[in-house]
């Protein structure tokens, strides 16, 4: 399968991991707030996404299609 | 239920801290003839013996954040995953940690209540316990509830594999059980994640879990396992468990050792998809996001 996997990983050491699939289709897991609003900036018409991007959190904090 | 005084089935909250703590001295107890999960392995994890999920007496977690992936009524959620699972799904999107019990760092309640409670004020709406599968650190997270404001609403995250021993040390708890369904079939589990009996041990579970408190069940669709594993899912869940809430994931993502069957190399197909929701549709499973 052409897909591409990157754990991203902040100063604070929180991750998320997204696989983008040849088709252009994003998977994600372990979504942290501030990865919700990049995957809801990608695409705006994806309104579960929306929804968790409007969480409100205070992003300073420190510290699926959701999938497995 | 062991704060019998109360009538109501989760723990009255200003004594749930004090019931955690007298729990988890008895679940550590009980690491000397570990029986916690279902494998009943027997070993004594207190002398350094380890069973089929090589867990220790100490747990280690690999993750601590606020996550909003979960159940939508559940988010923003403090996500504490502890390392090691007592299953071995070929297809674990966290494998590295989750099948190795010695990941991540050692793990203190007190330190871990510390961060759950800057969560809370920072706007977390629940804190989680997961894994791997938490059920094999059952003393770690008695310990961490019961440092845990008594208002804080906790999730427990479960593979649904737990001994009968286990769960009645976690009745009333954690305020949802988000239980995962994953194999309709013996076959599936002790082919995909080595795990015999599966069926009936998470059915009992489940039905307890229901009685006991609130009850979300997850099911990750697998490619090429709509008929042998989501429709027995399903039509157990449609006559056992009627209107309890039901999360069908359709995200499949082949990790870990998912290429070692020739289904598990790719994601779900859109039609596939489709006949599983159509099927929830159909036996009028009560769907959630």
């Amino acid at each position: 399968m052409n897909a591409k996997t990157t754990r991203q990983e902040n100063a604070a050491g929180e991750h998320s991991e997204i696989l983008i699939l040849a088709g252009g289709k994003i998977l994600a897991h372990n979504i942290t707030p501030v990865m919700a609003q990049v995957l809801s900036e990608l695409n705006p018409e994806d309104a579960a996404m929306s929804r968790r991007a409007g969480r409100t959190i205070n992003l300073n904090f420190q510290t699926d299609e959701l999938s497995n | 239920m062991i704060c019998a005084e109360s009538v109501a089935t989760i723990c009255a909250p200003a004594k749930r801290a004090e019931v955690a703590a007298g729990r988890a001295r008895m679940a550590r107890e009980l690491l000397a003839d570990c029986r916690l999960c279902a494998h009943d392995c027997g070993v004594n994890r207190l002398a350094g013996e380890t069973g089929l999920c090589h867990a220790g007496a100490e747990a280690r977690f690999f993750s601590a954040q606020i996550e909003v992936s979960d159940e939508l009524e559940l988010i923003p959620s403090f996500a504490v995953a502890l390392s090691g699972c007592d299953m071995r799904c070929d297809f674990c999107i966290t494998g590295a940690s989750s099948w190795n019990a010695r990941a991540g760092a050692g793990f203190s309640a007190v330190e871990m209540a510390a961060q759950a409670q800057a969560a809370l004020r920072a706007g977390a709406k629940t804190i989680m316990v997961l894994g791997g599968e938490p059920t094999i650190h059952l003393p770690a997270a008695l310990e961490l509830v019961a440092q845990l404001p008594a208002t804080a609403k906790l999730i427990w995250k479960t593979n649904a594999h737990g001994a009968a021993s286990a769960r009645e040390l976690l009745e009333g708890m954690f305020d949802v059980w988000l239980a995962d369904f994953k194999f309709g079939n013996d076959e599936c589990a002790q082919r995909l994640a080595r795990t015999p009996d599966y069926v009936g041990v998470v059915q009992e579970n489940l039905l307890w879990a229901e009685a006991h408190g609130e009850l979300i069940v997850r099911h990750l669709l697998m490619p090429g396992h709509v008929d042998c594993c989501w429709r027995p899912v399903a039509h157990w869940l449609a006559e056992n468990l009627p209107g309890v809430k039901v999360n069908l994931r359709s995200g499949f993502w082949p990790a870990w050792h998912a290429a070692r069957h020739r289904e598990l190399a790719g994601t779900v197909p859109a039609a596939e998809s489709a006949r599983a929701f159509e099927l929830a549709q159909e036996l009028g499973l009560n769907l959630s996001s």
